[in-house]
């Protein structure tokens, strides 16, 4: 079964659609990116599901049974952390928790120990009587964290968390949404970070203009594609690299882009198992001092280039 | 519901922004209306008519002594005294206390007993000295009554005089002379301001509902939006906030009203437990306008807050807070057309008052309560038309 299945989705802003037949299947365990630059529409995507936006077409169905605006028994399965920070300004860290949980969870001995585990879970014990407005950027994210994932829920949908977060406090955030998911829940991810969702997510759904344009493992995203490694030599010695060497670089079977730069030679690759040995072959049969050698495989930004066209980051 | 309800009263007791309106507002302006009110009570306060009496041995002995000493004491019902008397010895020295302006009049008693009042020339105007003038001769004119009458029961029943019943009976003004309140307590002209004071403060008590309901809707803000994902009904949400909100915009109102009551002295008729209950419908009545302000679609919450203060000002003019003209203003509304000003929140607060004050029969209070009781139905009807929607267009 399913945790989240949206069959054939349409939302419409007067002309603009920003769901265009839009379907997804998330299972049970999973940490399911939705990738796509901004304006693809995760949010709008995420907001339908969550029954805050009406839809023009399509049926949304949560744990199998069919999401509705009324349907209290599912919403309590459900845990969201939107993308801005929606907390009350006038709460304590504790309370402001405290608030969010009991949206969820009526009992109130139950809930103490919830809101006590999530503030220890975001890291924010010595912060708890603090109000909001003396936390930092870092902090009053993992405070909407804390008020999202309180009453433990066995779905979350993270709304791009990490925007606008110093690297400490994103790696502390990603660890979180791993441990979560270690302890079972299923956790939906968006966010135009290639990187963080190469990272945790277990599968990934890359979107552009309302749909989804290819969705599967991080391996097998970048298999869908005829891109492969990008192979940078530094070649410091040489002021310009000579165009035989440009040439002969070219006609390999799986080079399809050969340029030098200010001493830095880029070779882009399709799929093989012999790029890198076969360009420094070249260059040492043409006596190329070569410095350091990197070679990157293929990243989402080259698949999402490849299948749309445009940059993951345009 | 309960940590919703304790939530918003915690968010919205720490509001700053709520207070200066619900709160800070009637205080501060109570406290300016005192200040401008006390001339104009003072102006209307009644000093003793500073009067000259030729306490020669006619005088002493003619009971017209007795009758002006009384006048210049305060009576056993503590009204004020009448009279500030001054004795000098001969004529001559009282008439020059008069021509100083030191007195209003010069009372002396002839050697045939009778009574003469000597007051100053009048000026064209009507003033002070001329309604002193009025009050001595008045007092002068009642003695030469009642002496007659005495003199005529002594002459057709002199046995009469031993009766002091019938001597008492004989001086009580004639039947059918009546001494009557038309009113429960004694109008004053600046009560009517303070009480559509509380018209006004009340409807910006408003502004806590306002706010309640911008932080609940999801289309008016990110913090609506969470809460509309939770997997509490909205229904209980915002009946918890509501609640909330009704409770603090009562406390405002109620530390006003002790603050106008006990520190502005201003009197609501001895009926403070029934101004209490006025005041809980007038906090409901002001949760639900700012309600259906805050639950407007489409307008965002800079406008629903100036929206909101445009509507309590206009409000409060037909209720008469700006002015004498203003009250003048909303009794020709009131006069002219009766149904506007019945439907005036504003209007009504400040009738429900005034009601309390005036009228003995609590009906015209009863049926301003229940006004209000039904146009807070009316607003929160409204608003459930705007909030009852659970899904939107956009966010």
């Amino acid at each position: 079964m399913d945790i989240v299945s949206v069959e054939n989705l349409v939302k419409r802003y007067g002309d603009l659609v920003a769901l265009d037949h839009f379907d997804l299947r998330i299972r049970p365990g999973e940490v399911f990116g939705l990738l796509g630059p901004n304006g693809s529409g995760k949010t709008t995507a995420i907001n339908c599901i969550l029954q805050l936006l009406t839809y023009d077409k399509g049926s949304i169905s949560l744990f199998g049974e069919p999401m509705a605006p009324t349907r209290y028994d599912l919403k309590r399965r459900i845990g969201v952390v939107p993308q801005n920070v929606a907390v009350f300004e006038e709460l304590t860290v504790r309370d402001n928790i405290d608030y969010f949980c009991s949206l969820y969870v009526g009992e109130r001995a139950r809930r103490r120990e919830l809101v006590e585990r999530a503030i220890a879970f975001v890291g924010l014990e010595d912060y708890a009587r603090f109000r909001p407005r003396k936390l930092s950027g870092g902090l009053l994210r993992r405070l909407n964290i804390a008020c999202g994932i309180a009453h433990e829920p066995d779905l979350v949908f993270f709304d791009e968390p990490t925007v606008a977060v110093d690297p400490q406090s994103r790696n502390a955030i990603l660890e979180g949404i791993k441990a979560m998911n270690a302890s079972g829940a299923t956790v939906v991810y968006t966010s135009h970070y290639m990187e963080e969702v190469e990272e945790i997510c277990t599968r990934i759904m890359i979107m552009d203009h309302g749909r989804g344009v290819a969705v599967g493992t991080n391996a097998e995203l970048k298999a869908m594609v005829s891109a492969g490694e990008r192979i940078e030599v530094e070649v410091a010695g040489l002021p310009e690299l000579p165009e035989p060497v440009l040439a002969d670089l070219r006609v390999l079977p799986h080079v399809r882009r050969a340029a030098a730069e200010d001493g830095r030679l880029t070779v882009m690759c399709g799929q093989g198992t012999r790029n890198v040995a076969d360009v420094l072959a070249v260059l040492e049969r043409h006596q190329v001092p070569m410095g350091r050698i990197y070679a990157e495989p293929p990243t989402l930004n080259d698949v999402f280039l490849e299948i749309t066209g445009t940059d993951l980051r345009d | 519901m309960l940590s919703v309800f304790t939530a918003t009263l915690k968010t919205v007791a720490r509001d700053r922004g709520v207070f200066v309106w619900a709160l800070a507002f009637p205080i501060l302006l109570s406290t300016i209306f005192m200040l401008m009110f006390a001339n104009i009570d003072e102006a209307q306060s009644f000093d003793p008519v500073p009067t000259a009496v030729v306490a020669d041995a006619d005088w002493d002995a003619s009971p017209l002594a007795g009758a002006v000493e009384s006048l210049a004491e305060p009576d056993a019902e503590g009204s004020d005294a009448l009279l500030a008397v001054t004795a000098y010895p001969d004529e001559a020295a009282a008439r020059r206390a008069l021509l100083a302006g030191e007195v209003a009049g010069v009372l002396s008693v002839d050697a045939a007993g009778v009574p003469r009042l000597a007051v100053a020339p009048a000026d064209d105007g009507v003033g002070v000295d001329q309604v002193n003038q009025t009050i001595l001769q008045n007092v002068v004119s009642a003695y030469g009554r009642d002496r007659e009458l005495l003199a005529g029961i002594v002459a057709a029943d002199p046995r009469a005089l031993a009766d002091p019943d019938r001597v008492a009976a004989a001086l009580e003004p004639p039947e059918g002379l009546r001494s009557v309140s038309l009113t429960r307590e004694a109008p004053t002209e600046t009560v009517r301001f303070y009480y559509a004071l509380f018209g006004m403060a009340a409807l910006f008590g408003g502004t806590i509902g306002l706010v309640a309901v911008c932080r609940v809707q999801p289309n008016l803000s990110p913090l609506g939006a969470r809460c509309a994902v939770g997997a509490l009904s909205r229904g209980r949400v915002l009946v918890a906030s509501l609640a909330a909100c009704w409770v603090i915009a009562f406390a405002c109102l109620m530390v006003a009203f002790l603050y106008v009551r006990f520190v502005v002295g201003v009197g609501f008729g001895g009926r403070e437990g029934l101004c209490v209950a006025g005041l809980a419908a007038a906090a409901l009545l002001a949760t639900a306008l700012g309600t259906l302000v805050g639950s407007l679609p489409k307008v965002d919450y800079g406008a629903k807050t100036g929206l909101l203060t445009g509507i309590v000002c206009l409000l409060s003019l037909f209720a008469g807070l700006y002015g004498e003209p203003c009250m003048e203003l909303a009794d020709l509304v009131a006069r002219e057309a009766p149904a506007l000003a019945a439907l005036n929140p504003a209007r009504v607060i400040t009738d429900m008052f005034y009601s309390l004050y005036y009228y003995d029969s609590l009906a015209p209070f009863l049926a301003k309560l229940g006004t209000l009781l039904a146009l807070a139905a009316a607003l929160f009807a409204a608003s459930l038309a705007f909030v009852r929607r659970q899904r939107y267009a956009s966010i």
